[in-house]
């Protein structure tokens, strides 16, 4: 496994935001997280990235309490990938590949020649080699998205985790973002994502856990979880789910919203 | 492939010609003056303390140049490398495009201490010396308070910043009232106007040490300040001490503008507009930019104190020029359209 969480618990003052949080991750899956605004996606991903280290219970990455591993390694156990975002400065999508190659270098050195290569190969494993001397700033946020995997790939880290990597995308861009994504874990990369698109979870991963209220209230194969009841019970929308090309593909719709002249179900 | 993975060796050779550039402007600076003195006779002078070398220049022009120009020349490039690269610095710690040297109350702060002792009547060297520790204990204070600012770690500093440099300055407003207006009063006036007027071997021998102490590791943890820029959360899960990095930094600055505010009095718009023009020229990558803005800075304040002092007849304050270059310099660049910061 390499990623285990067992009884995770976490509260900001007085104020529990996890609760009894349960499961674990194989190398190869993608794991989509739904839940609603606030059911403690975030803090569940910064206790599992070393951000907030005061949680009860245990986080294993790869075989090894979280808790007992260095800065330095934990940055090559476990890689964050942010929603594609403005940096206070504008650098070359090389530089921003090449920092994720920090873990490596002394706190002296800059990269070198073997750091570039491994940004380089990053870049070529997401088909974006050709970008490697364009402004970050100017390239689209589907492109920007695919730098930020890059550099987490880059950082040497076989466990990504994604903080909705397709949130301000457009649609195409969303495609294609996950397509990599989908390729990364054939590679025997494992990925978490937080989304809030439950037809791509339903689409792109192996496995959703959806979250409530900071407890976990399903955890499964799409095929599983992926229920009209539960889209209900996460958002508080009456849902219809329908199943398409013999249930490959499933979509999620409100039930009883309706602009157009139809009969509801 | 192995073309797209040499670094680029545009900006070496960039940092190469500014380093030619600060060379040849340092041996002109030297022969530039109401004294003018020949390029031959500078070196033939400087030689002289190395290697016996025969006079052939007039002894007046050896003072000239040992004790006056000499201390005003390497002053003027060592304040200038030293604002810029804290401004540059501080920029990227604060991921604050707008960041300059006195952000944390450094100036402030030695603006105080050298009103303040002149109001003492202390001597020249105590006035630099208390100027020096002033600037320091405001910025330590500035970081006490920050630490019981709620929420954002990096804002909090800012404000309080703000706020401790504001407070001082009334205090240096106070002392300017109670000071007596025959020479105290301009004494103090003049000090904050910033001038190297008057620069000594022993300023330079004063400034030297923390001036290195803290340049020296800005310049080697230039790269990780990059991966800082992008937020604390993002820096720690690549593997950096976010913390600690950033306390290791705005010590260093804190020192190298202090050590050059003590010196040179309060010299704006340096450590602002030096660290734009580099990231214009080299791009924002830290580790050319670092360097750069050092280079850059010292051989900007070369040239504007030069002109401080032989423009006119009289000696202009180098703080009043930097800031009619900076300002108009600054607006034309933010105007420019796409900006880089």
């Amino acid at each position: 496994m390499m990623l285990q969480v067992q009884g995770l618990a976490f509260s900001y003052g007085q104020r529990p935001v996890l609760q009894g949080v349960d499961f674990a991750l194989r190398e190869g899956s993608v794991m989509s997280l739904l839940g609603p605004n606030g059911a403690g996606k975030s803090t569940l991903f910064k206790c599992i990235l070393g951000l907030l280290p005061g949680y009860a219970g245990q986080i294993t990455l790869h075989g090894q309490n979280a808790r007992a591993i260095p800065l330095k390694r934990m940055a090559r156990s476990v890689a964050y990938i942010p929603q594609a975002h403005y940096p206070a400065f504008n650098y070359t999508v090389l530089d921003m590949v090449l920092m994720g190659t920090s873990s490596r270098l002394g706190a002296f050195s800059s990269p070198g020649r073997a750091e570039r290569e491994a940004a380089m190969r990053a870049l070529d494993t997401l088909q974006m080699a050709d970008f490697a001397q364009r402004d970050y700033m100017r390239i689209s946020g589907g492109e920007q998205q695919l730098v930020l995997i890059a550099r987490a790939i880059a950082q040497d880290s076989r466990l990504l985790i994604m903080d909705e990597p397709t949130a301000s995308l457009d649609w195409g861009n969303q495609i294609r973002v996950m397509q990599q994504v989908r390729r990364l874990s054939n590679q025997g990369y494992a990925i978490l994502q937080a989304t809030h698109n439950p037809n791509q979870a339903y689409l792109f991963s192996d496995e959703i856990l959806a979250m409530q209220g900071g407890r976990i209230v399903a955890n499964g194969t799409p095929r599983e979880v992926f229920t009209a009841p539960l889209m209900e019970e996460l958002y508080g929308i009456t849902a219809q789910v329908e199943s398409l090309r013999d249930d490959c593909v499933r979509v999620c719709v409100p039930r009883e919203i309706c602009t157009m002249e139809c009969e509801l179900p | 492939m192995p073309d797209r993975l040499t670094a680029g060796s545009r900006p070496r050779w960039t940092l190469a010609a500014m380093g030619v550039l600060l060379a040849a402007g340092v041996l002109l600076s030297f022969g530039w003056g109401r004294y003018p003195i020949a390029p031959r006779e500078v070196l033939g002078i400087l030689g002289s303390k190395v290697f016996a070398v025969e006079p052939f220049w007039a002894e007046r022009l050896e003072t000239v140049l040992i004790n006056i120009r000499l201390p005003r020349v390497l002053l003027a490039c060592m304040v200038g490398c030293c604002l810029s690269a804290a401004g540059a610095a501080y920029q990227g710690i604060f991921q604050n495009p707008m960041a300059s040297p006195d952000i944390l109350g450094a100036s402030a702060g030695a603006a105080f201490g050298a009103a303040l002792a002149i109001l003492l009547r202390w001597p020249s060297p105590l006035i630099t010396l208390s100027a020096f520790c002033f600037s320091l204990l405001t910025v330590g204070a500035v970081w006490l308070v920050s630490t019981r600012a709620r929420g954002k770690r990096v804002l909090g500093l800012i404000l309080s910043g703000i706020m401790v440099s504001s407070l001082l300055s009334a205090g240096t407003g106070f002392i300017k009232l109670v000071a007596d207006p025959n020479d105290q009063l301009p004494a103090i006036t003049y000090w904050l106007m910033g001038s190297l007027a008057g620069a000594r071997l022993s300023d330079v021998a004063f400034a030297a040490l923390p001036m290195a102490l803290g340049l020296i590791p800005l310049l080697l943890l230039r790269w990780r300040i990059n991966v800082l820029t992008l937020g604390d959360d993002e820096a720690r899960t690549m593997g950096v001490h976010v913390g600690r990095l950033r306390v290791i930094i705005v010590l260093c600055a804190t020192l190298v503008t202090s050590a050059a505010v003590s010196v040179s009095g309060t010299i704006g718009w340096v450590g602002l507009v030096i660290p734009h023009l580099s990231r214009m020229l080299l791009g924002n990558n830290y580790r050319h930019l670092m360097p750069a803005s050092m280079l850059f800075g010292a051989l900007f304040l070369l040239l504007v104190d030069n002109l401080a002092r032989n423009l006119l007849q009289t000696e202009i304050p180098i703080g009043i020029l930097t800031a009619f270059i900076g300002a108009p310099f600054f607006l034309s660049l933010i105007t420019r359209g796409e900006g880089h910061g």
